[in-house]
């Protein structure tokens, strides 16, 4: 019963060591063990599929409802616009929208939800943000299937577009990246952090272009103004217009481009001078 | 490489959130204030300037009172908290068994959980693999192993805990209270495992309030009085020092809500010689409270009926006083219990299923004293 056990059975590196900080240093040793991020994250996705009956359907059905649901309902309410395009629209729109949305609210409770494991002591906090991303990766998977139906339904995708918004797929990722590490910190810091997130989701929703065309803004107005202020809107479009074989305006691609370097530093920063605290404050 | 532990001039400070204190003017203003109040932010030094240094062979034990920090240096010595200054370095595999029971994912089943919290401590797949039926044997769960945790009890969720926790050898263990709750059998194997682990370890860190617990493991000591070290020493002189502080503390009335001893400290200690005179049945021994004070109490428990003592005498055991470390001899005991009628002979006892209680009071007697062996067979019914 009490048998010994070989020491080469632990992997010192595997749940951290050092003083927590190094955001970098941090991500590459989650990305060279990642089993503990990758179980978790899988366990919790078939987890919520198990309690229920129908399992797998339950995570395809908020696709389903979005994109037709919502998308028949409002393409009434445009006369002329084609409905394969429309849909096409709306589901990549969509699809962008929830991975990014949430990757951002799934963050402010990360460390939270992880508590245990945390006051543990497995404290290389990257595993619980890369933990964060694959839940919202696998969310985004699901919506594939129903991107695909109005994808064949708009028929004019463009190969090359989907060469670049595969990139622009990276380039999104590497931003929920950082958002959830600053967010994160932030939500562990403020609990109330993700009730707000939660709050203003709606209403970020309905300023992205998704169930609307970014044209019908009138050019320099003040809507318009305020769409192109809303960070999501470049990042849906940096991914959609590709696609759908439409030009990506270069304010878009610059914006993208600032955020992700700005939003980088920051996380780094914001994690070299905060991540220490987490275990006091959750 | 050999284990090593080196704390320097190790300092926590803590953001705490109070709230302010506010004259309440009725029911509706005690609500409001609740709810609207903002806590206030203070910051808080919860281990101040601490150093030690723990070499291979070290069994480390923590005393202080109830929110002295032992915790939280474990806590630290377990980084996840990060000292504000000073220095920590840990050489050796580290393994704290502090909340066992957490870490689990209640909707996933027990072999999941048990890879999950496997891999969250640091273990390889494919050696989790192989230990899977050696944890669930122990943690006697084997029919268990596709069910969801949710459905397991409590005291099902800590034994197979503390079955993974303790899967493996670590150089490093340490441990806030011993650890070990459930039925009998299960106490019995706990027991055996940390016992094979502590004595595996190169270096074991516990913190406790069981004197006896920690006479038996541990060779040095270090006592935490207000988060600042303030001994540090061999475990007799820890143990010694523990108790001059609380005897202290307990003379100057400070706090005495504070002190453990009022929500029940342990007695412990041993009958060591029994006899019938005269109707009376007179116990020999000593007992001792995990505070190093000296209960007053002793009870007779006869086919589970008490049998309060009529005299109690003290008797100086500076044998005893130097193996635990307290500060005054007189824990040894000869107390005199009247008998009630139809009892006359030590096998007579024995049937009725007699053993010793201890308390603080005569009134209040609750701790079962342990029987020595030599007492033991002179209760043995005859047969």
């Amino acid at each position: 019963m009490n048998e010994i056990v070989l020491e080469g059975s632990i992997r010192p590196g595997a749940r951290g060591n050092g003083v927590p900080g190094a955001f970098w240093r941090e991500l590459r040793e989650s990305f060279r063990f990642p089993e503990f991020w990758a179980l978790s994250s899988w366990l919790d996705i078939i987890v919520r599929a198990r309690k229920s009956r129908f399992g797998v359907l339950w995570l395809v059905a908020p696709s389903v409802v979005y994109v037709f649901g919502l998308g028949t309902f409002f393409h009434g309410m445009l006369p002329g616009a084609s409905a394969g395009e429309y849909f096409a629209h709306v589901g990549l729109g969509a699809m962008i929208f929830r991975t990014l949305m949430s990757s951002v609210i799934g963050s402010a409770n990360v460390f939270h939800g992880s508590v245990s494991f945390i006051m543990d002591g497995h404290v290389r906090l990257t595993d619980y943000l890369l933990q964060s991303l694959a839940k919202s990766f696998f969310d985004m998977c699901m919506y594939l299937p129903v991107v695909l139906v109005t994808l064949v339904m708009f028929g004019g995708v463009s190969p090359l577009g989907l060469l670049w918004s595969l990139a622009a797929m990276v380039v999104i990722y590497v931003n929920a990246l950082w958002i959830s590490a600053v967010f994160g910190l932030v939500g562990a810091r403020f609990p109330d952090f993700g009730q707000l997130l939660g709050t203003i989701s709606i209403f970020l929703f309905l300023l992205t272009p998704i169930i609307w065309y970014p044209e019908m803004m009138p050019a320099g107005s003040i809507r318009a103004q305020l769409m192109r202020l809303n960070p999501f809107y470049h990042f849906v479009e940096i991914f959609r217009a590709p696609v759908m074989d439409q030009p990506v305006e270069s304010l878009s691609i610059w914006c993208t481009a600032i955020m992700t370097v700005a939003g980088l530093i920051v996380a780094t920063l914001a994690y070299r001078r905060y991540a220490r605290y987490v275990p006091l404050w959750i | 490489m050999g284990a090593r532990v080196r704390v320097e001039h190790l300092t926590l400070d803590v953001p705490a959130y109070l709230q302010r204190e506010r004259a309440a003017t009725g029911w509706a203003g005690l609500f409001l204030g609740a709810a609207f109040d903002p806590p206030k932010r203070r910051l808080l030094r919860l281990l101040d300037d601490i150093s030690f240094e723990l070499r291979e062979g070290d069994r480390l034990a923590i005393l202080g009172r109830n929110g002295a920090g032992k915790s939280t240096l474990l806590r630290v010595l377990n980084r996840v908290y990060q000292p504000s200054s000073g220095s920590l370095s840990i050489d050796g595999s580290c393994q704290a068994l502090l909340n066992i029971s957490l870490g689990f994912n209640g909707e996933a089943t027990v072999r999941e959980n048990i890879y999950l919290r496997g891999i969250a401590m640091g273990l390889d797949a494919a050696f989790l693999r192989d230990q899977i039926p050696q944890i669930l044997e122990f943690s006697g769960l084997r029919e268990k192993v596709n069910h969801r945790l949710r459905t397991l009890s409590t005291g099902q969720k800590m034994r197979l805990g503390f079955a993974i926790s303790t899967s493996v050898q670590h150089d490093i263990i340490m441990m806030d209270e011993w650890v070990g709750a459930g039925d009998a059998d299960f106490m019995r194997k706990a027991k055996e495992r940390m016992q094979s682990r502590v004595g595996g370890s190169k270096i074991v860190v516990l913190a406790s309030h069981s004197t006896g617990l920690l006479r038996d493991i541990c060779n040095r000591g270090i006592v935490i009085e207000r988060g600042r070290l303030v001994h540090s020493g061999d475990i007799t002189s820890s143990l010694k020092f523990y108790h001059d502080l609380l005897a202290r503390l307990r003379s100057d009335g400070e706090a005495s809500l504070d002190m453990p001893a009022s929500r029940g400290a342990q007695i412990f200690g041993a009958v060591e010689a029994i006899s019938i005179e005269g109707g009376q049945c007179m116990v020999r021994g000593w007992f001792v409270d995990t505070e190093g004070a000296v209960p007053s109490g002793l009870s007779l428990q006869l086919d589970g009926q008490r049998h309060v003592m009529s005299a109690i005498e003290r008797v100086r055991r500076p044998d005893v006083m130097r193996h635990f470390g307290l500060g005054t001899d007189e824990c040894g005991f000869l107390a005199t219990i009247p008998l009630p009628a139809g009892f006359t002979t030590l096998e007579a006892l024995g049937t009725a299923e007699a053993s010793i209680l201890a308390g603080e009071t005569a009134d209040y007697t609750h701790a079962p004293l342990r029987i020595a062996a030599v007492v033991a067979a002179q209760l043995r019914p005859a047969r």
